[in-house]
């Protein structure tokens, strides 16, 4: 069977249950219905979000990075939606803009909203929900999950998408599926056997398809649970190569506990992702050939605890943070990394969206002298 | 990943999806008599701080949930819910 028949087949079948279930649950859709006939109107915003700061790491010292991203939502009628981002970036020392999303999305119904373009990845949490600055609750990415470090999994694809949510009695479920150009699979220099994940032109004619299906436990909404996969071809069309797939699969988590006894939140996220990429020979810079078992991964647990119960007003708005994060890139590779990272912070948030970070993360680097990093940001959502 | 096992894990997947939306496909009493207040306070705390109602007027709110019912895959009725006490409450 052909890819493109299994992913017909695929969102065929995603539509079965969402019609089985409209036919049971009649009245909630006329009165959906009813509400559609009233409105029509564009509704738009622009929002986005903007961060600075200042970091220290090992003997440099520089201001920045700096980012400018404005969001843009119309929601044309209740069933039609459209988004995008862009984003302007200050880092090491570049200019950078780019279009982070653009998407255009169509509620189907109740259980299935259809979607295209470019979008963040539902693959873990990280990429589609944490990333924006004031979102993060450190000044910088998990290892292993922003472009300096190198990215263990997608961050934003081009493609289409199904997605919604259900309630299952007291616990509620919910889907993302995607098929996207998908990653491209370097072959050449110190980067052989790397994905490419900014793979805006499809190298070849194998289509990436993946998903995330997450759970909520318990009805209060509190812990989410989700496990991701992703599939693709990702050598290049023309190439020796082009046969090459590579798997990845991420496993998430997610809860927030009230502790009433401390007066505080409790934040615990976090993501374990893991990628393969079939074996296969590289050839050196000497033109001698070479392989290895091309298997990455990368994780993050991350701990945040703010009294916001407290009297007082300074307190309330301070949050201690901690994240530990680990990288771990094939052995063999050019571009092989063995690295460790904990970070330590207190924030001070200044509105519900606008929030200053001090961290100080302790890296260790697997042959290679550590370097201790101190970082200031001022993060802002609007 | 051979296209053999990519079936298998897609069919796999959508059979999952399948399954539990035929089969119980709705809230419970608990969950369905909840209030747009209690939703959203539980729900919009879960990735970032929870956005005060009078941050935005009726229209940007009515966008900014759609925004987050996809972004989060909140439910419908959930979201239905969000959106009116907002615009009650700003
Ligand atoms: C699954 C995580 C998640 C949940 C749950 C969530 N948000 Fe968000 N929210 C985000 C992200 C991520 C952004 C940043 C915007 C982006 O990346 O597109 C955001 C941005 C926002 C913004 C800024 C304006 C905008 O739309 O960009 C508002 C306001 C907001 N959320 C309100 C809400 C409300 C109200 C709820 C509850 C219904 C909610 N959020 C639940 C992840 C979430």
């Amino acid at each position: 069977m052909k890819t493109a028949q299994i992913v017909s087949v695929c969102i065929g079948i995603l539509f079965i249950p969402s019609l089985a279930f409209g036919q049971a649950n009649q009245t909630q859709s006329q009165m959906n219905e009813n509400r559609l006939k009233e409105s029509g109107e564009t509704k738009f915003l622009l929002s986005g979000y903007g961060f600075t700061g200042f970091e220290k790491k090992g003997d440099e010292s520089t201001f920045g990075p700096l980012g400018f991203s404005p969001i843009f939502l119309w929601k044309k009628t209740d069933r039609l939606f459209f988004e995008a981002e862009l984003e302007a970036e200050i880092e090491d020392g570049e200019f950078d803009i780019g279009l982070e999303y653009a998407s255009i999305y169509y509620r189907l119904n109740d259980f299935l909203i259809v979607g295209a373009g470019k979008f963040l990845t539902p693959f873990g949490i990280f990429s589609e929900r944490l990333h924006p600055a004031w979102i993060n609750k450190m000044a910088e990415k998990p290892l292993g999950f922003s472009s300096e470090t190198g990215m263990v999994g997608p961050m934003t694809s081009l493609g289409a998408q199904a997605r919604g949510g259900a309630p299952l009695g007291n616990t509620k479920i919910n889907y993302s599926f995607y098929i996207a150009n998908g990653p491209g699979l370097l072959t050449d220099g110190d980067e052989a056997g790397k994905l490419d994940f900014n793979n805006l032109g499809d190298n070849n004619l194998n289509k990436a398809l993946g998903g995330r299906i997450g759970f909520l436990p318990f009805s209060n909404s509190s812990l989410e649970i989700g496990a991701s996969g992703q599939f693709a071809k990702v050598g290049d069309r023309e190439s020796p190569y082009k046969k090459i797939g590579a798997a990845m699969y991420a496993g998430d988590l997610s809860y927030i506990w009230h502790a009433k006894s401390i007066k505080s939140v409790l934040d615990l996220k976090g993501q374990y992702n893991y990628l393969h990429v079939e074996r296969t020979d590289y050839s050196d810079l000497r033109g001698n050939s070479y392989s290895f078992d091309n298997n990455s991964s990368a994780y993050f647990l991350q701990v945040s605890l703010r009294p916001v119960n407290v009297d007082s007003d300074i307190l309330k708005n301070v949050e201690l943070t901690g994240r530990y994060s680990r990288l771990k890139t094939p052995e063999g590779s050019e571009w092989h990394r063995k690295q460790k990272q904990t970070t330590l912070g207190i924030n001070y948030w200044l509105s519900w969206s606008s929030v200053v970070k001090v961290n100080y993360a302790i890296e260790d680097i697997e042959g290679s002298d550590s370097e201790n990093g101190f970082f200031i940001q001022f993060a802002l959502g609007f | 990943m051979k296209t053999g096992n990519l079936i298998i894990v897609i069919f796999t997947a959508t059979v999952l999806v399948l399954i539990l939306f035929v089969n119980s496909c709705a809230p419970s009493a608990e969950v369905s008599g909840k209030p747009g207040a209690q939703l959203w306070a539980e729900n919009c705390q879960r990735c970032h701080n929870t956005p005060p109602p009078l941050v935005y007027d009726d229209k940007q709110w009515d966008a900014v949930v759609t925004h987050m019912q996809i972004r989060a895959n909140i439910t419908q009725e959930e979201a239905d819910k969000i959106v009116a006490f907002l615009q009650e409450s700003n």
